[in-house]
């Protein structure tokens, strides 16, 4: 099947529109343009509520540009966003407790086979913080960070990111956060 | 010490019963109750699970009714919370049977209040969704809950947490601790910590503490006989090392 991620921006670029009305305008089953709604949506492209789709500023933005919208790799630019890993799995660990700490994080998720999971989910948490998600809490008693996940800012899917190109992205809302570098290294020290 | 999952004898036995739920063969006894007293673990373990099978985890309030039940079932689930009770029901039922989203209430004791008014509507969800719901409480949950003999007919598993056992104890030291230490020692991890998991971890990080001071990577009862590693706050006594205990 040929991608249709331009035809279906064009398609949102008067309004939302349904999965239905979406599958009627590429002429094929609202399985497979659910597929390509759901690619998109993973680039921030659009966001849906109850089959109900419509554009991002960034699918505005991608839109009035007139670049194809392709399936492919994007150079490593592309946000992380596997639906269990490490993060993932965070974030759901974070609307469940009241107040966490990374210790509590690893404590709780990784079993010794994770690739430099402290390093990863620092990070995660870090950038989490600067985009608002985390109020900070009283430090634990060994002194260590701990932070409390703001409820009504939290969506099903954890924001996604990329450390690379140091990009925040809630596919929930679509918002995008470029999170600064010296703040990590300040966070570090 | 290393922060990392570790798997017990509690965690084992909380995976088996899980299982066996979502196997059942009745749709409607979807219900699972796990006790015991604190610091065995539940919602630590308990927690871990819903993490990772995403699970809607719930704490039950001292406060709680059906419609705060249901109204936090909502806000976790992104349903509108607003209307009457019976048309968030509804809406909630809808969701939770697309989804098939196991359910996890901790502190569970909150949801039998007023002839269990809150547990009686989890169970009537559980029922109608045919999704699994984990009840977590302490020791005597069990014998509360009988008494309500339609919510008690829905558990499918009840699963007991137990103190740690040595193996465990042994396992978690060899997992966690960045000292190694002998056999002995991990014993004297086990009787001092009573056997919750909590205080061995507390424990671990005495013994790494004083390793550190000492310069030494690896410990045995006779390095550290003696040595307060835990307090015992209703005897007001630390809890040392003894080394005749540990041999």
């Amino acid at each position: 099947m040929a991608w249709n991620g331009l035809t279906i921006l064009t398609a949102l670029a008067d309004g939302p529109r349904l999965t239905r009305q979406i599958a009627a305008t590429l002429g094929t089953s609202s399985r497979s343009a659910n597929e390509c709604l759901r690619r998109l949506r993973q680039r921030g492209l659009l966001t849906s509520t109850e089959g109900n789709h419509q554009l991002t500023e960034a699918g505005r933005a991608a839109l009035a540009s007139g670049r194809q919208i392709t399936s492919g790799p994007c150079d490593g630019a592309a946000t992380a966003r596997k639906g269990n890993n490490l993060r993932a799995r965070a974030w759901r660990t974070m609307q469940i407790m009241e107040g966490s700490g990374l210790d509590d994080l690893l404590g709780l998720l990784c079993d010794g086979s994770e690739v430099d999971a402290e390093r990863n989910l620092a990070t995660y948490l870090l950038a989490l913080e600067e985009a608002g998600y985390l109020t900070p809490m009283r430090q634990g008693s060994d002194g260590k960070r701990r932070w409390r996940l703001k409820r009504d800012l939290a969506g099903e899917q954890a924001p996604a990111w990329n450390k690379k190109t140091r990009v925040l992205r809630d596919h929930n809302t679509g918002k995008t956060y470029v999170i600064p570098r010296r703040k990590e290294a300040s966070h570090a020290a | 010490m290393r922060k990392q999952f570790v798997k017990t004898e509690n965690y084992s036995r909380f995976t088996t019963g899980i299982q066996a739920v979502e196997q059942r063969g009745a749709a409607e006894a979807g219900m699972m109750l796990v006790h015991g007293a604190p610091g065995y673990g539940k919602s630590h373990i308990v927690g871990h699970w819903a993490a990772e099978s995403r699970a809607v985890f719930l704490r039950a309030n001292v406060d709680w009714t059906p419609k705060y039940f249901l109204v936090e079932l909502a806000k976790v689930l992104r349903v509108d919370p607003t209307g009457t009770a019976q048309q968030l029901f509804s809406r909630l039922l809808e969701r939770v049977v697309e989804a098939q989203t196991p359910i996890v209430i901790d502190e569970a004791e909150f949801t039998l209040h007023n002839g269990a008014a809150a547990l009686e509507k989890v169970r009537d969800l559980s029922d109608r969704a045919e999704v699994t719901v984990v009840l977590i409480g302490m020791e005597r949950i069990q014998q509360s809950i009988a008494r309500h003999k339609q919510i008690a007919s829905r558990i499918a598993q009840v699963v007991e947490f137990g103190a740690s056992t040595l193996p465990d104890v042994e396992h978690a030291c060899g997992q966690l601790s960045e000292v190694a230490m002998s056999p002995a020692l991990m014993a004297e991890v086990h009787r001092i910590s009573g056997g919750r998991m909590r205080e061995v971890l507390n424990v671990i990080a005495a013994v790494e503490r004083i390793a550190a001071i000492n310069g030494q990577d690896s410990l045995d009862v006779a390095d550290l006989d003696g040595a307060a590693l835990s307090y015992d706050w209703q005897t007001r006594t630390p809890k040392a090392v003894r080394q005749a205990r540990g041999r």
